[in-house]
C-alpha cells in the first residue's frame, strides 16, 4: 500500500502585500515630515576694514549703539539720542540706502557686552531691511 | 435557440509592479529631500519683524545655547570657524551661509562668529522667525 506523501510547505513568499506596505510607508513619511521653510534675512557684513578707513567714514555715517535697555541713534561722532525700533526704522529709511553706493550705505552698529542675540538680531535685520550695510564695531 | 452569452472580459489589473513603483517613489523622496544640518544643534531662534522666507541652506553655521560652534552640524572650536566655513563654501561664494544663534547668547559668543564670517567674505543669512 503506497504511503500518502506529506504535503510540502510552499517555498513561495507571498509578495502581494508588499506594495501595500510600501505605500503605507510612503504615506507615513509624507505625513510625519515637517516641511521647513527657513525664514531669515540676508545681511551684508563687509570684511573688516582697517581702522583709519573706518575713522574717516565716521563723520557722517549713521551709528547705532545697542544696549540691553535702550538703542541710541546718532550720526558720526555725535552722541546719539534714544530711539525705539520703529523710530529707528523711520530714520534709516530717510537715508534711502538702496539708491546709494556700498560705501555710503554703511551703518555702524556698536553693541554692548550684555546684549543678547535676539535684540541684536532685531536691530541688524532692521538695518538690512532698509538697505544698510552693517559695519561691526567692538566696543572697547 | 439559446442566446449565446458574450464572454465577459477579465477585470484583473496586473498589480505586481505596484511594489516596485512604491519603492521607487520612496527612493526618489529620500534622495530629493534636503536634510536639516542643524537638527542636532539646540538653539532657540530669535524673532524679528524684518525677516522673509529665504532659500534652503547650503552651508550652515550655528551656535547653540551653551555657546558651542557648529559648521554643517559638526562642532568646531572658535578659531576653526572661519577655515571650516571657507572649506564648506568652496567655490560657491555666491551661496549665502545660514547663521543660527541661540537667542539668549551674549556678545562674546556671537561677535567672533560674525567677524569670522566677515573675514571669510561670504554672504550671511541671519536665521530667525517672523515676529
Amino acid at each position: 500500500m503506497p504511503r500518502p506523501k506529506k504535503e510540502r510547505p510552499s517555498a513561495e513568499i507571498e509578495t502581494g502585500s508588499f506594495s501595500d506596505i510600501s505605500f503605507l510607508l510612503i504615506i507615513f513619511f509624507v505625513l510625519t515630515t515637517t516641511l521647513s521653510k527657513p525664514t531669515g534675512r540676508l545681511v551684508d557684513i563687509p570684511s573688516a576694514s582697517p581702522p583709519e578707513q573706518q575713522k574717516k567714514s565716521e563723520d557722517n555715517t549713521p551709528s547705532i549703539k545697542v544696549f540691553g535697555d535702550k538703542v541710541l541713534f546718532g550720526v558720526g561722532q555725535k552722541e546719539g539720542d534714544e530711539v525705539t525700533l520703529p523710530e529707528l526704522k523711520g530714520r534709516l529709511i530717510k537715508y534711502a540706502f538702496p539708491s546709494k553706493s556700498e560705501k555710503e550705505r554703511m551703518v555702524v552698529v556698536e553693541v554692548a557686552d550684555d546684549v543678547q542675540w535676539d535684540r541684536y538680531f532685531k536691530v541688524v535685520t532692521l538695518v538690512a531691511e532698509t538697505g544698510g550695510v552693517v559695519a561691526l564695531v567692538e566696543e572697547e | 435557440m439559446p442566446v449565446r452569452r458574450k464572454k465577459r472580459q477579465s477585470v484583473i489589473l496586473p498589480t505586481s509592479s505596484m511594489g516596485d513603483i512604491a519603492f521607487l517613489l520612496i527612493i526618489f523622496f529620500i534622495l530629493a529631500s534636503n536634510f536639516m544640518k542643524t537638527a542636532n544643534v539646540e538653539a532657540e531662534k530669535p524673532a524679528s519683524e524684518d525677516v522673509d522666507s529665504v532659500e534652503d541652506a547650503q552651508v550652515s553655521v550655528a551656535v547653540d545655547s551653551t555657546g558651542k560652534y557648529f559648521v554643517q552640524g559638526v562642532e568646531v572650536s572658535r578659531a576653526e570657524v572661519e577655515s571650516a566655513v571657507v572649506q564648506a563654501v568652496g567655490e560657491h561664494r555666491e551661496k549665502p551661509v545660514h547663521l543660527l544663534v541661540d537667542k539668549s547668547l551674549r556678545r562674546e559668543h556671537y561677535m567672533p562668529v560674525l567677524e569670522a564670517l566677515g573675514a571669510a567674505g561670504v554672504k550671511v543669512v541671519f536665521v530667525g522667525d517672523k515676529l
